[in-house]
């Protein structure tokens, strides 16, 4: 029931939320709107009862959250200045083809009728539980994968390091 | 697993999110906002590769670690976003100075 009642209000926020955060110029709403949207989705995976992603999505929100708040540098109110006005034909182009794709995605999915999961109530041994969990993440390929992944985010977060250390130097010479 | 709600309205809703995706794609011309429109998109993607999952497969677990590859591949785009972001900062930083009076061009 409180699914139910919560569901909708979580698809409309991510709906109004994910609109705004393409159209508004400033970068700082743009992030303060992604944010909104990943706690949207977190909402959304607690409704399937996957409490592992909906877990990991309120971490990167509230992440987030604490490098605007704690880094008021940031903020940056004005637009960029390569974000001029858009002619109107690029933004017909853009409005058709999301409308498009949108369109013939809602009726592929209205046409194939898939059947919800039916299975027996109160199962409480479900997939996106903490107990299966980590035997998943362990078995076959899906470990190596997700290190790669890790690996190469350390590898962006130590270029950055690198790149302001050097940028540093070169204002030092300079 | 909730049943009263079907699986097209998680799908519908990922839908209109990788179309807003899409329109930002097309539209924005600045990095950021570009990535913003990425992660649009995956965040699209994850929520369809964890409904499909929790709907037709229940009692497997391939979807959900799909997804949680995708929200790795998420928190990569974020770092991007974020060097974008400083690089933009230092460059606003250097035009303040230049503008300084007195200070030398070089």
């Amino acid at each position: 029931m409180t699914a139910q009642i919560l569901f909708p209000i979580f698809c409309s926020v991510i709906i109004v939320v994910s609109v705004l955060a393409v159209t508004t110029r400033s970068v700082t709403m743009s992030a303060v709107y992604t944010s909104i949207l990943l706690a949207g989705t977190s909402g959304i995976f607690f409704s399937l009862r996957l409490f592992s992603l909906a877990a990991i999505n309120l971490v990167l929100c509230a992440g987030i959250v604490i490098l605007l708040v704690r880094k008021p540098e940031w903020r940056i109110k004005t637009p960029l200045p390569e974000e001029k006005r858009q002619t109107w034909l690029r933004q017909a182009i853009a409005i058709i083809a999301a409308a498009a794709f949108a369109a013939v995605t809602i009726i592929t999915i209205v046409r194939f009728r898939f059947a919800p999961y039916s299975g027996p109530a109160g199962d409480t041994n479900l997939p996106g539980g903490f107990d299966n969990f980590i035997p998943s993440l362990t078995n076959g390929w899906l470990l190596p994968l997700l290190m790669i992944s890790f690996i190469i985010m350390t590898a962006i977060i130590l270029i950055k390091a690198v790149s302001r250390d050097r940028e540093t130097l070169e204002k030092k010479k300079n | 697993m909730n049943t009263d709600i079907h699986l097209e309205y998680y799908l519908i809703t990922a839908v209109v999110m990788f179309s807003a995706g899409i329109y930002g794609l097309i539209i924005r011309k600045s990095r950021i906002s570009v990535t913003v429109s990425l992660a649009l998109m995956l965040n699209s993607v994850i929520i369809n590769f964890a409904a499909f999952n929790s709907y037709l497969f229940f009692h497997k677990t391939e979807g959900l670690m799909v997804a949680l590859m995708l929200i790795a591949v998420m928190i990569c785009e974020a770092a991007v976003a974020i060097v974008l972001f400083m690089k933009i900062r230092t460059k606003e930083e250097q035009a303040k100075e230049e503008k300084k009076p007195g200070t030398k061009k070089l």
